[in-house]
């Protein structure tokens, strides 16, 4: 019974993991990257993230087929979006590093904190503060159950509760916030949403902002001290609200 | 641009009374002159803390200090408070400066009015020159900046020095240098700019935004010291003289007019206490104030407001500065001088074809870090490499620090991949060579690229951006949402079951674990249990059953009983009730006895009822009193 659960337990959490074949739209899209037909491959990796879900590997692989056929703005999407499965990948930061110079766009300035904190993975956070939450569950439902032991047990279930906080406050940290949104067609942002109003700035493409609220057609963002209304179809969030086989 | 105001230093309750006096008193210490600035004392005897609020028509006044002194003249002790105030007449003519009431711990003193004659002021030129003149500093002006200020290489207000730990140095070499600037007490000073050098030879980096504030003794004088720190680095081969610069207004109070200089020796006579202690003077023979031969006037500030724009110029220095040798010198080198170590952090996990690998080349020491450049790899063979990131962490001093190189390297076949040494060269200005430091070179076992892709061929073409990673052969772990875990309710849900059980498992093991609530659950099962009992023995009684009715009646009782005894409820026995109980418990002994008889034939005498009721009786009396 408890082997079946452990096997149950392994399938709800574990990810997919599948090589490539020949014949498989990863591999059409690398074939397509290796002949320069940049467009092509951009189309394929799409698909492969549609069809087998998301990858970091793929949507690396995404970010330089839009990078180099000069739509940095999803370029810089992709890369986010990889950064988020795999925020200690050193080519990811390379290549969103410069295509982010490239497009004349300045480097996002984090704090150390949360520099040395997005080391780790909001995902592996959590995971680390659910295991600290099991390790304090376990100690305070020992220090229950063993009187003589109440010191040291609490003092353990202290530490889990605490380890657990932390943990779970890292991993909303370093998570991008569900507003945020990369502009992935420069267009203007303007003071009111509807088309003709005027301009309140120009939202550059590959420019990352915050969404802070919706209007049908139209996004009311934030970047720094700029607010303005944008186009919806001007932008894409990091952590988009549908699969990936619909984007 | 003006900079931040230095500092003012005032001295205060160092003053020796020239003479004692008795109540209030105003006094100025010279004429008036219109628009001129002159000293108001207004002195009582005692402490006064709060200075008097003094208003003079056809005059601006501002208190300038507050002071107080102690003086003991043959065992007599007498304190005085002393407030000064600067006196700015607006116009030529009579003046009145009306009693002032100051309030005392003793009471309110008031001062007499004071009449006086403003004469006219002179022009401010000559009213300067007036006023500057008492109070020139010691060496003359030396030549006038080019802002109009005077250059002055030190004065009695103010002087500026420039420590520089080595006079023989290298073009491109950096050496931390301090700059100090000495204000007198009771000199305001406000800066007019940063240090600057006095020749183009040399260029002053690194120098501290603000500088460092410290109260110092000199001579026996208190002095503001404002230090600066800078890296000095010789820009071209020179042998001259070397001085700073700053740029600086001045403000301070003239030496008054009077004279003669008085001396403590001039108030108090050769031996202050020569008098009071007699021939057996504490001190022996030496005398305490031999030394203290000050000037008591100099001590008061109390001549006129100066105001002056200077440029300070610090002592001169003379420093070789000499190219480092055209011979010998490697072809990567870039500038660099000092003593410095270059090491290599190998790259971590398994090296594939394809995937990048971080390199990190570290320069540590000390020396110019500006001019360490070139550390990092050209491509070899089996080795793609990209271009190097620098970052900077500096060390205690200036001078000191790591200067790290990243770099990353992408294997481009699998097998053996040597990473090659990298080189960086240095001049060394202890040795006074040139010093070529190596990485050892690091052997890389390269697995294949995984998912069966062929890595050279399509990664270099996968990107057009240089400097750009190219594309990867394998898409790796996939997973369903890209939304993270810490955002999804199943977490959350998750994290709630968790608390949830470990609330149950501790009320489980509470409930478990209390000796009340163990008796309270022990209670309610014996209750139950006589409940159970006492309906069989009706059921029995209505169907003239006697021996279900005594069998009942003895669980019932023995379920009662062995709750109070803490014993086996069967175990019990008519023996026991009556060995426990005595006559209390006939009625039970009699019941245990029919129940045990009814196996024989036994009959009871009395109707069922009647034992119905005597067991309810008994019952409740044990639960009652057991």
């Amino acid at each position: 019974m408890i082997r079946r659960i452990a096997m149950l337990s392994l399938f709800a959490f574990a990810t997919t993991a599948t090589a490539a074949t020949p014949g498989d739209s990863f591999v059409a899209g690398n074939a397509a990257a290796a002949t320069g037909a940049h467009a092509s491959a951009a189309t394929a990796f799409t698909q492969t993230l549609a069809t087998r879900g998301w990858s970091a590997n793929a949507l690396f692989d995404l970010g330089n087929a839009y990078a180099s056929n000069g739509e940095r703005g999803r370029a810089i999407l992709a890369y986010e979006r990889a950064l988020v499965m795999s925020p200690r990948d050193a080519a990811v930061a390379t290549n969103l590093a410069r295509t982010r110079e490239a497009a004349g766009l300045a480097a996002p300035t984090t704090s150390r904190i949360h520099a040395e904190l997005a080391r780790v993975s909001s995902d592996e956070w959590t995971w680390l503060a659910l295991a600290a939450a099991l390790f304090a569950a376990a100690a305070a439902s020992a220090w229950a159950w063993w009187p003589r032991q109440r010191g040291r047990t609490g003092s353990l279930a202290a530490l889990g509760t605490a380890g657990a906080i932390f943990g779970f406050a890292a991993a909303i940290m370093v998570a991008p916030s569900r507003g945020t949104a990369v502009v992935v067609r420069a267009d203007s942002a303007r003071i009111a949403p509807v088309a003709g109003a005027e301009e309140a700035f120009a939202a550059t493409e590959g420019e990352t902002v915050q969404i802070e609220q919706r209007r049908p057609g139209f996004v009311y963002v934030r970047d720094g001290d700029r607010f303005g209304w944008l186009p919806q179809s001007a932008l894409e969030r990091v952590l988009p609200e549908r699969a990936p086989a619909h984007t | 641009m003006k900079r931040s105001l230095v500092a003012t230093l005032t001295v205060t309750a160092l003053a020796v009374p020239a003479f004692a006096f008795a109540g209030a008193r105003a006094e100025l210490s010279g004429s008036l002159a219109a628009g001129r600035t002159t000293q108001l004392d207004v002195t009582v005897d005692g402490d006064a803390t709060q200075p008097p609020d003094v208003q003079i028509p056809g005059a601006a006044v501002q208190l300038s200090a507050q002071m107080s002194q102690t003086s003991i003249i043959n065992g007599a002790a007498s304190h005085q408070t002393k407030f000064v105030y600067a006196v700015t007449p607006a116009g030529a003519g009579a003046l009145d400066i009306p009693p002032i009431a100051v309030a005392t711990a003793s009471g309110t003193q008031t001062t007499a009015a004071v009449h006086v004659t403003v004469s006219a002021g002179p022009p401010p030129g000559v009213a300067a020159a007036a006023g500057a003149a008492p109070s020139a500093p010691s060496s003359a002006t030396a030549a006038t900046a080019p802002s109009g200020s005077r250059i002055v290489q030190s004065s009695a207000h103010a002087f500026l020095t420039l420590d520089v730990p080595v006079h023989s140095l290298v073009v491109g070499q950096a050496v931390p240098v301090t700059i100090r600037a000495y204000f007198r007490a009771g000199t305001s000073a406000t800066l007019d700019g940063a240090p600057q050098l006095t020749t183009d030879a040399f260029t002053l980096s690194n120098l501290s935004d603000k500088p460092a504030q410290a109260q110092v003794q000199l001579r026996g004088e208190p002095y503001l010291m404002a230090t600066w720190t800078a890296l000095l680095s010789p820009a071209k081969p020179s042998t001259g003289k070397l001085a700073v610069e700053l740029p600086v207004e001045l403000a301070y109070r003239a030496a008054p007019r009077r004279a003669p200089h008085r001396t403590l020796r001039d108030v108090f006579g050769a031996d202050p206490f020569g008098d009071a202690f007699g021939s057996d003077s504490p001190f022996g023979d030496a005398d305490p104030f031999g030394d203290m031969d000050m000037d008591l006037d100099s001590m008061f500030d109390i001549g006129p407001m100066q105001q002056e724009q200077v440029t300070l110029r610090g002592p001169t220095s003379t420093v070789t500065v000499v190219e480092p040798p055209a011979a010998g010198r490697p072809a990567d080198y870039t500038g660099a001088v000092g003593a410095f170590a270059l090491a290599v952090d190998p790259p971590i996990g398994t090296p594939r074809v394809g995937e990048p690998l971080t390199l990190a080349f570290h320069v540590t020491g000390t020396g110019n870090f500006d001019r360490v450049n070139g550390v990092g790899l050209a491509d070899a063979p089996g080795l793609k490499t990209y271009p190097v990131k620098r970052d900077f962490v500096a060390g205690k001093t200036p001078v000191t620090g790591t200067q790290t190189f990243t770099q990353t390297v992408v294997p481009t076949h699998a097998g053996t991949v040597e990473i090659p040494s990298a080189a960086f060269s240095y001049f060394d200005p202890a040795k006074h060579a040139y010093v070529t430091a190596h990485t050892a070179p690091i052997s890389l076992a390269v697995a294949a690229a995984p998912g069966g892709g062929a890595a050279d061929p399509g990664l270099a073409a996968s990107v057009r951006e240089p400097g750009m990673l190219p594309n990867r052969v394998d898409p790796g772990d996939a997973q369903a949402s890209l939304t993270p875990r810490v955002y999804r309710a199943s977490t959350w849900f998750g994290l709630a079951g968790l608390v949830l059980a470990t609330v149950l498992a501790t009320l489980l093991a509470w409930s478990r674990r209390s000796r009340r609530i163990a008796e309270v659950l022990a209670s309610r099962r014996v209750d139950r249990e006589v409940a159970r009992a006492t309906e069989a023995m009706t059921r029995a009684s209505g169907v003239n059953d006697p021996d279900a009715f005594f069998d009942a009646a003895r669980h019932a009782l023995q379920t009662r009983l062995a709750a109070t005894w803490h014993t086996r409820a069967d175990a019990i026995t008519a023996h026991d009730v009556a060995a426990r109980l005595g006559p209390r418990g006939d009625a039970i002994r009699e019941v245990f006895e029919y129940a045990d008889g009814m196996a024989y034939g036994a009959v009871a005498a009395e109707p069922l009822d009647h034992w119905n009721d005597v067991v309810r009786a008994e019952l409740a009396h044990l639960e009652v009193s057991p």
